[in-house]
């Protein structure tokens, strides 16, 4: 986690600023990976005055998930984008968050499937 | 009062208590102003009716959330795990679909229900949550009535009651003791039409006899791991594409519609996109989402008891208890029953082999003949949270002959242990949680114990087995045998929660009732989400396989049932 956040310490101090922004209108946000990437707030949670957490098809405008599925099938025991729960259709947001470290979510059940959720 | 009304005197004394202690949108003020089904009042928009409420608490209503939640039994207390469905706007509704039934949830009873709905002629569709159709476990039985006495299937019924300690609705028992054996065989037949490498385990893991009385039994088992009845109803849900059904997935269901009568008209879910869909069902709706083990809320009232446990099963909300409780039934009244097992730590032939077995912490808890299916209520407490371990000997193979299952030789421990190299067979790896080690404090440490504490609970243990008296838990002389030779084995199981296996009020034909006893028009729930099958603290392991075996029974039964309306 400290690496990112140090990697948009010295790349990007206009990120900063956009960084300062969310966390303001956010709860505090550690690492904002897609902040990082010059996206605004407004990209994922609209225009509306109370910001409501964002939904896997908003996710899925930019990412592909059989593509992802590709991408991680030799990860390790199992694809976390293609199990035995959710097909590729696992919901981003149950590993993946933006204002606060990702998790692991079949750790809870597989003690053994060990690895990074960016 | 319709002719169809019974009084409380005529109902079974299974309905009437449900109905007296049960959870409903009108039960507690039905209690207090009693009569009110016979004056015809049901009615209003999703069954709601402003009069029922009476003044007192209408006031009450208008100044507070109450009236958008549901109430506890005694009407005290706001639940919010039972939030009233919000009317959907029109505008949102991007179309609208009939079927003469809509299933759903595509589980163990959903696909059933589907499929045998379609063969008697029904058109059908199944609304699903998951991606796919998704089920659990492997074993699910039936008596054969093919040379199964008549005395044998009473006395299998008496049995069951019994494991349920007498709180369940003997009706749907002897309803899966005459149909189950057909039913789990059409199981078998049409999931194999679908590629299911499913077999007949017949009489392979059931009791032989009871009472004297020989028994025949039909056993499913879609397995070995890792295919499972997950696998085994998408096999299934193949066979009822061909046949005509449509499943329509990552689609849950939302809310019912209901008319102003109160009857069930279909179900509007949400489909990927946000947008809903509206299925209209001529004939029925048939609610099989399963139980609410992931609603923490809901689980922290019904059942207490499972606060600390992990779960075996993702997204089981409760959705359908919220949908069923807003269209008038009654859910069963808190102390609902319970399923908690672990089969995949170690062989599941010797879970129940009375070996010493240590809690969390290292030290004996139980009389080791405790079954495992019931050794949740000694491992309730936060710490322990379902885990324990069972911990032998070198000389098991021999000291533990004659016990209750069987046993599995040193080579095969091998395929439970997470530490052999190599590809398993049959389990689930990341499950898998036996150890060996040469010294009680290195087999401790493998099974996150402190290693002093081990060592002194064995100890203590190989005295009693000297004196062959357990004077701390009174367990039989014959089993108890020490804890002496290396290398030592350790199986670190972790109970979880498999099922809740309580639901809303259903009569035989698997209807809805509301508070007045009285079957709500055009819904039927089946699965764990239908009520009344067990009763007893713990889900009774006599029949291996009873509850996917009822899953099946009642979802064939109940397809062809609402076909037929
Ligand atoms: C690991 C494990 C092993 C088990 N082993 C056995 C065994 O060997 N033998 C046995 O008899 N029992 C076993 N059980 C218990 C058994 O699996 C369950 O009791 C059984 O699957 C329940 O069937 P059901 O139809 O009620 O629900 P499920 O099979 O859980 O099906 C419910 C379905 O409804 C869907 N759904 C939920 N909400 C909605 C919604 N809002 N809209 C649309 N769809 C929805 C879900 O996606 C799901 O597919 C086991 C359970 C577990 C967890």
């Amino acid at each position: 986690m400290r690496k990112v956040i140090m990697s948009f310490l010295k790349a990007a101090p206009l990120v900063l600023a956009l960084l300062g922004v969310a966390a303001f209108a956010a709860p505090k946000a550690p690492a904002t990976r897609h902040a990082g990437h010059g996206l605004e707030c407004a990209q994922c949670h609209g225009t509306a005055k109370k910001k409501a957490p964002v939904e896997m098809a908003k996710c899925l405008e930019c990412h592909d998930n059989q593509e992802l599925a590709t991408k991680t099938a030799k990860l390790g025991a199992r694809n976390p984008h293609d199990n035995r729960h959710y097909g590729v259709w696992g919901d981003c947001n149950m590993c993946h968050h933006e204002h606060k470290a990702s998790e692991n979510r079949c750790l809870g059940c597989h003690p053994r499937f060990t690895f990074k959720v960016p | 009062m319709s002719k169809k009304d019974k009084t409380p005197e005529e109902m079974d004394a299974y309905t009437r208590d449900v109905i007296d202690r049960g959870l409903s949108r009108r039960g507690f003020l039905g209690r207090t102003a009693a009569g009110l089904a016979g004056l015809g009042v049901l009615g209003g928009l999703n069954g709601l009716n402003a009069k029922e409420t009476g003044g007192a608490s209408r006031k009450a209503e208008a100044g507070s959330l109450a009236g958008e939640f549901g109430k506890s039994s005694d009407g005290g207390a706001t639940l919010s795990f039972l939030p009233k469905p919000k009317a959907i706007p029109e505008k949102d509704i991007k179309e609208t679909l009939t079927f003469d039934v809509v299933v759903i949830g595509a589980g163990a009873s959903g696909v059933p229900a589907a499929l045998s709905a379609r063969e008697n002629g029904a058109s059908v569709a199944v609304v699903q949550k998951a991606p796919f159709a998704l089920a659990q476990g492997n074993t699910g039985s039936g008596l054969d009535l093919a040379g199964t006495d008549k005395a044998a299937v009473e006395a299998m019924v008496g049995r069951l009651i019994a494991d349920s300690n007498h709180r369940c609705n003997p009706k749907l028992i002897r309803q899966w003791a005459y149909h189950s054996g057909e039913a789990v065989k059409w199981v078998i037949d049409r999931a194999k039409q679908g590629g299911s490498p499913v077999v007949n385990q017949g009489n392979g893991p059931q009791m032989k006899t009871i009472n004297g009385y020989p028994l025949n039994w039909v056993t499913s088992f879609f397995g070995p791991k890792p295919y499972t009845t997950g696998e085994g109803m998408r096999h299934l849900a193949v066979t009822a594409e061909k046949a005509g059904v449509k499943f329509f997935y990552r689609m849950p269901a939302v809310q019912l519609v209901q008319n102003r009568a109160g009857q069930v008209l279909g179900v509007i879910a949400k489909g990927p996109d946000g947008k809903y869909t509206r299925f209209m069902a001529k004939k029925g709706v048939i609610l099989a989402t399963g139980d609410y083990q992931n609603n923490k809320a809901m689980s922290d009232y019904f059942i207490p008891d499972i606060r600390n446990f992990e779960r075996k099963q993702m997204e089981k909300t409760g959705d359908g208890f919220v949908m069923a409780y807003w269209a008038g039934g009654v859910i069963e009244p808190i102390g609902h029953t319970k399923m908690l097992h672990d089969f995949d730590a170690g062989p599941a032939t010797m879970c129940d082999m009375p070996f010493l077995a240590v809690d969390r912490g290292g030290r004996r808890f139980v009389n080791e003949t405790v079954e495992m299916s019931l050794l949740n209520n000694y491992l309730k407490d936060a710490k322990n949270a379902g885990h324990y371990s069972q911990i032998f000997d070198a000389d098991y193979m021999t000291a533990a002959a004659n016990w209750p299952g069987r046993l599995v030789p040193p080579e095969g421990l091998k395929n439970y242990m997470p530490e052999e190299p190599g590809p398993k067979k049959g389990v689930f790896e990341s499950q898998v949680n036996t150890y060996k080690a040469d010294t009680i404090e290195e087999l401790a440490k493998k099974l996150e114990i402190e290693p002093a504490v081990l060592a002194a609970t064995v100890k203590r243990y190989n005295e009693l087995c000297a004196k062959g008296k357990d004077e701390d838990f009174g367990k039989p002389g014959d089993k108890m045998v020490p804890v002496l030779k290396a290398p030592f084995y350790g199986i670190h199981r972790r109970v979880r929660v498999s099922a809740i296996c309580s639901g809303m009020l259903v009569d035989e034909n698997h209807q809805a009732l509301n508070a007045e006893g009285q079957p709500i028009k055009g819904l039927f729930i089946v699965g764990n989400l239908g009520g009344g099958f067990y009763g007893g603290v713990d889900y009774p392991l006599t029949v291996f396989g009873l509850s996917l075996g009822r899953c099946y029974t009642f979802g064939y039964l109940v397809g062809r049932h609402v076909a037929k309306l």
